[in-house]
């Protein structure tokens, strides 16, 4: 094992020499919470869904302060505020519609104020018009020169600068590439570890990820360091995690580093949805239907069902990542794990039961209840909005709560990605791990010492299988914690296979050693008032796991998902409220969970 | 590089060249830590009588996550985070006494007189008074079934209990038990909580001796042979008068040896349980608006309980604090130079922490707790409130620790770096000092700021040249609870040979500020609407925060300072129960609360003259 910084430390704190006996049992790392995908009123589509709250109410908010929605209440945190958040703009058009009703602003008064701010009462499909238009003249006016885009970013720059307090709150530099070739998302965040460019590069420089990678690299140069952070994969319809370059070429090593080297994680889940995986490219995992979108957004008033899988889901693209490191020697999609908010209300919405959307923010709006028209769900056409979830959140496991920490943390992927409550998620991996376990006092600094952390690789070694420390505990604001699973994804053949292990089980169970399932915990929810069994599930999950089918020279990946107990979704909360039936066509219960970034094992080049 | 990280960097650098442990300059040095140090299981002669067979594995394991049974049949887990530490205290008086008939493994299983101590069918209320008192002569009698062995055997699984659970780092299972003295049913008891492994052979009872006097004298005998222990008073407000008195308990003048043997064995109190708040009472705090927090207003077993309470100097603890002060300054000794923690007094193996949630012994129904009438009525009309139902819930205890350990826990409390809440995790910061106001308005951390150039709660002041001292005051909201609607500092001081209070505003939500005059925060607003339980979703702090200089400061006046920190108001447990039922509260009771925290004084001293 190669040893880094943070497994030497481990090492000295293990070692018996009787001061530090105490000190060992505290973690090195700490689980820090964040949202890394906001849009404040600086964001055009934000500013057109009557938000007009600041970066600096963003970061308000993540602190726990009440900040107002643009449906006129005020909206506030009820847990515990965040550790972290990036404001994350539009870079296209940033700050374009703030500043034409900004008295003083450089465009204030412009002529074309009047086609760019939408009339107020517009229908659904007048406003997809209104935007369509907007998108083609805007670029050319100079209602959007990059002066006014470069005053927008000195201000979300400010902001951040103002918040960011190291040691209890971190506010990050950001911004959002937003390239929709034919309405498929290849969007990215872009955050910054600590100084900002003069500006973003945004799709209006150039639609192609490639380019972004390339001013990336230009600006590390110059000593500026940042990352691009995909979304929404589930909307690139196969664009996200392609077989060639977005130019038709052949992905080479060439291409594949420069992925990696601006591309560490990826967003596994956000309010448009879950980009884990799909049932249709993962038949055998019982939790892949987890908050699945079933329409393009932005396609014919967003009803046409997305249909195409392969390219779009992370899970496949990690399989795809082990054929193209066979092949080309790199591995492009070696990709670590977050999750966000993606909201546009300045505020992310992360609990079910107190779920806020946008404008109106009414359950109608949002399609959980029916209209004043009906009275029952019969002939209801379900809006794409019905299938969102909840906002996630990004864990990383930080040496402190700073800019360098939190960004650190992401680069080497020792990160997470949960869909809303704050589950800490711990997993480890390396050869003998097992052995040292039985003996520690202290499992997780002999976990750092003894093996690896999430987001790292393991290469052969002559020791047999690996083993893997899986922990978890629950948010004592959610619910109890049901499974911790492995999700294991390998090589064999040239061929890429997956299987879904259930590595320990609440209350008293143990995994089927023919099915690897846990069996049913009978945690219940009881649809009439969401409430749920009073003592099923475990608050901590804590196994060490060795694969039973491992093969040495089958290039592997692993990654932990924990599951809590089936909970009220927010659509059955918004129905109850209403004294209505929750809406048959969407799930009326969930499984909170959160995903590990993953861990590679990769044999020895003789092996290969 | 921005200012702020300019900053950070710079008090890095200069805490590490200092010697001091890197970074500091984030980390506080001590984490809040949050426990019940009072907790009745099977082995507790009164919690097995009320039918609770859960044993003090079933505590710790609650205590830590972990759903267990509740004497009525149904299932109880903490609804939010489990607890960082736990005492199971269990009545050292007939410990064990009455499980040991149930336990095959037991000295005493088979006994022939087992009859005589565990009734065979549920009792009426009276039936079960007039049972103990046949019971209590019995097992006072000298029987062997209440003799040395048998509470040395219950002792031994209390003890291996707390050994299999402690877990440093991350759960500390504190060896502990309650003395349990009521002369006249007038409450003296104390938990007595040890700081490590190491006890003597069986815990000292009320039936050793009756006057708590004699206990401190063991603990200093204890101390002697490596044993260190300290007792926690509690449930001060039953106590008649007789917890903070002027005199000891055996008639005589307290005196600098009686006082300093107190101090020695008694560094803090149990401010808050569910048998009620022992800080102040209206009466004797007239001008402290707060004061009426979960008062209980009849004796415990006088009169089938309801005899009221009519005594309260002596039974609270801001009082004792003034008494403190002025023995202090005519005798030059305080016998009540005492911080404050909090707890459950759970007697079903399980703090009931949460309005919301909350559970009581036995039948827990509403009915039985009287926040709601029977089914032989249709109102309140006539309805007369039982003693119970003036309970609250549990409080909790909280330490600044250097760590979750035994020892480390411990020595917070001895230190008096303890706070106190009633329930709700709430987490407050106090820190006294000269100059401390300077000091902080160029800190990047105020809280190692705070720790150089100042005191935190439980330590002393002592005069500096007539200059008047500055305290930082943060209240960190629950997340799990209320929003924060202030921050007071209760000041209580000397002025011609008599003690006076008073209580500051100092910090207020929602930007208002406090008014000069009055003292007082603005009204934010915050209202509960009692059709729902529902609370103003957008008043109140996630955090408060003040540096606050004594206005009145004179340094000629030997003074205490304290912190209590305020939730928006919110529905009681018996509002919560009655809106479940469908019937309106008890109008006897109130019906919303003010969540809070209390802070450990701050003593002041006039420096020599």
């Amino acid at each position: 094992m190669k040893l880094n910084t943070a497994s030497i430390l481990a090492i000295v704190l293990a070692t018996p020499t009787g001061a530090l006996a105490e000190d060992s049992s505290t973690p090195d790392r700490q689980a820090l919470f964040g949202d890394l995908h906001i849009h404040t009123m600086y964001s055009h589509d934000a500013f057109m869904g009557s938000v007009r709250t600041t970066p600096d109410q963003a970061y308000e908010f993540a602190k726990g302060a009440p900040i107002p929605h643009p449906s006129g209440e005020n909206i506030r945190i009820s847990g515990a505020p965040l550790d972290f958040l990036a404001v994350t703009d539009h870079a296209y058009f940033l700050g374009v519609h703030a500043f034409l009703i900004e008295r003083g602003s450089l465009t204030y008064g412009h002529p074309d104020t009047d086609r760019t701010l939408p009339p107020e009462g517009m229908s659904r499909s007048e406003f997809f018009a209104f935007m369509r238009e907007l998108r083609n003249f805007l670029p050319d006016s100079t209602a959007s020169r990059p002066e006014v885009i470069a005053t927008a970013w000195q201000r979300i720059v400010d902001a951040a600068n103002r918040h960011d307090d190291p040691g209890n709150f971190t506010a990050l530099i950001a911004y959002e590439y937003t390239p929709s070739p034919g309405s498929r998302h290849l969007h990215r965040n872009v955050i910054f570890r600590g100084q900002a460019p003069e500006r973003p590069f945004s799709m209006r420089d150039s639609p192609d990820p490639a380019d972004l990678w390339a001013w990336l690299d230009e600006q590390r140069a110059a000593g500026i360091e940042g990352m691009g952070i995909p979304h929404n994969m589930n909307q690139s319809d196969g664009l996200a995690f392609m077989d060639t370059t977005w130019q038709g070429e052949p992905i080479d090593a060439e291409f594949a580093e420069m992925r990696m080297r601006n591309e560490a994680v990826a967003e596994v889940t956000q309010l448009k949805g879950t980009s884990e995986t799909h049932p249709s490219l993962s038949p055998n995992d019982e939790w892949a239907g987890f908050e699945i979108v079933r329409y393009y957004l932005d396609r014919v008033n967003n009803t046409i069902p997305v249909a195409a899988f392969k390219g779009s889901y992370l899970r496949d693209a990690l399989k795809t990542g082990l054929e193209f490191e066979a092949r080309i020697g790199v591995n492009p999609y070696q990709l670590g794990v977050v999750a966000a908010s993606d909201s546009h209300v300045s505020a992310g919405s992360f609990e079910e039961d107190r779920h806020f959307s946008g404008r109106s923010n009414t359950p109608q709006s949002r399609g959980s209840a029916y209209g004043p028209d009906r009275d029952s769900w019969e002939g209801f056409w379900t809006p794409r909005e019905a299938t969102h979830g909840t906002g996630g959140l990004a864990g990383v496991w930080a040496d402190e709560n700073t800019r360098a920490a939190v960004y650190d943390a992401m680069r080497r992927r020792e990160s997470f990605g949960t869909s809303g409550p704050r589950i800490r998620v711990r997993f480890f991996g390396g050869f003998g791990l097992a052995t040292a376990l039985e003996a520690a006092t202290d499992p997780v600094a002999t976990a750092y010492a003894a093996g690896v952390p999430m987001g790292s690789v393991l290469s052969a070694d002559a020791g047999g299988a690996p083993s893997f420390l899986v922990q978890a505990m629950r948010d004592p604001a959610s619910g109890w914690l049901q499974r911790a699973q492995v999700v294991k994804g390998w090589l064999d053949d040239g061929t890429t296979h997956e299987q879904v292990f259930d590595v320990v089980c609440s209350d008293g169970l143990s995994p089927d050693p023919q099915t690897r399932r846990c069996g049913d915990n009978g945690a219940q929810v009881n649809l009439a008032d969401c409430s749920v069994s009073r003592d099923k599930g475990a608050t901590q999950l804590q196994t060490v796991w060795t694969d039973p089918d491992f093969d040495a020279s089958q290039r592997a990946f692993y990654y932990a998902r924990v599951l809590e107990n089936p909970s009220c979704r927010w659509s059955t909360w918004d129905a109850l409220q209403l004294g209505i039936p929750p809406n048959p066509d969407l799930p009326a219960t969930i499984q909170e969970r959160a995903w590990s970034s993953s861990i590679w094992y990769s044999p020895a080049a003789s092996d290969n | 590089m921005d200012t702020k990280a300019m900053w950070a960097a710079l008090a890095a650098t200069v805490l590490l060249a200092s010697g001091t442990s890197a970074g500091a300059a984030e980390t506080p040095r001590r984490t809040a830590l949050f426990g019940d140090l009072h907790i009745h299981t099977t082995y507790s002669f009164d919690a097995f009588m009320g039918t609770v067979r859960t044993t003090p594995d079933h505590a710790y394991r609650y205590a830590q996550g972990e759903p267990i049974p509740h004497p009525d049949g149904s299932t109880i887990q903490l609804s939010g985070a489990p607890l960082d530490f736990l005492a199971v205290t269990d009545h050292a008086e007939y410990l064990g006494v009455h499980a040991a008939l149930l336990d095959s493994e037991s000295v005493s299983y088979g006994h022939p007189d087992a009859s005589r101590v565990v009734p065979e069918e549920t009792l009426s209320l009276v039936e079960y008074y007039a049972y103990q008192v046949g019971m209590r002569r019995f097992l006072g009698s000298g029987t062997d079934l209440a003799g040395k062995t048998v509470i040395s055997w219950a002792w031994d699984k209390i003890v291996d209990a707390a050994q299999r659970h402690d877990d440093p780092g991350r759960f500390t299972a504190l060896i502990g038990y309650e003395y349990t003295l009521s002369p006249g049913s007038r409450h003296l008891h104390r938990n007595v909580v040890f700081r490590g492994s190491a006890v003597p052979e069986w815990p000292f009872s009320a039936r050793d001796s009756a006057n708590p006097a004699d206990l401190w004298a063991w603990l200093d005998g204890l101390r002697a042979r490596g044993i260190e222990a300290m007792a926690i008073p509690h449930n001060m407000n039953q106590s008649d008068g007789l917890a903070f008195p002027e005199a000891t308990w055996d008639g005589e003048p307290i005196d600098a040896d009686f006082a300093a043997a107190r101090m020695r064995n008694e560094p803090v109190v149990e401010l808050s349980q569910k048998k009620g708040t022992s800080e102040t009472h209206p009466a004797l705090s007239p001008n402290d608006e707060w004061a009426d927090f979960q008062i209980v207003q009849y004796y415990l077993n006088k009169a089938e309980n309801k005899d009221p309470i009519t005594t309260f100097k002596g039974g609270y603890l801001r009082d004792a604090l003034k008494t403190g002060l002025e023995m202090e300054e005519r005798q030059g000794f305080n016998p009540y130079q005492l911080g404050v923690v909090a707890g459950s007094d759970s007697h079903v193996s399980a703090g009931s922490y949460d309005e919301e949630r909350f559970f009581t012994n036995r039948a827990n129904t509403p009915e039985s707790r009287g926040s709601v009438y029977g089914a032989d009525r249709d109102s309140w009309d006539g309805f007369r409130t039982p003693r119970h139902a003036t309970h609250g819930t549990g409080g909790l205890a909280a330490v600044w620790a250097d760590e979750n350990s035994r020892a480390a826990i411990y020595d917070a409390m001895r230190r008096r770096e303890s706070f106190a809440t009633s329930g709700p995790r709430i987490r407050v910061r106090f820190f006294g000092g000269f100059g401390l106001d300077g000091a902080l308005s160029e800190a990047p951390d105020p809280i190692a700021a705070a720790y150089g150039h100042g005191v935190p709660m439980g330590g002393e002041l002592s005069g500096a040249g007539g200059r008047a001292p500055s305290f930082l005051v943060i209240g960190l909201r629950d997340p799990a609870s209320g929003w924060l609607q202030r921050a007071q500092v209760i000041k209580g001081w000397i002025e011609d040979g008599a003690a006076r209070e008073r209580v500051f505003d100092v910090a207020c939500s929602d930007g208002l500020t406090p008014d000069p005059d009055t003292h007082r925060c603005g009204d934010n607003g915050a209202r509960v609407n009692l059709s729902d339980c529902s609370v103003s979703p957008d008043k109140g702090a996630t955090e408060l925060r003040a540096v606050w200089t004594d206005p009145a400061f004179d340094p000629d006046q030997r003074a205490f300072y304290y912190v209590r920190v305020l939730e928006n108001p919110s529905c009681r447990w018996s509002t919560w129960d009655a809106l479940r039922v469908g019937i309106p509260p008890n109008p006897d009771l109130a019906a919303t609360i003010q969540e809070r925290a209390w802070s450990s004084s701050i003593w002041y001293a006039p420096g020599e003259k």
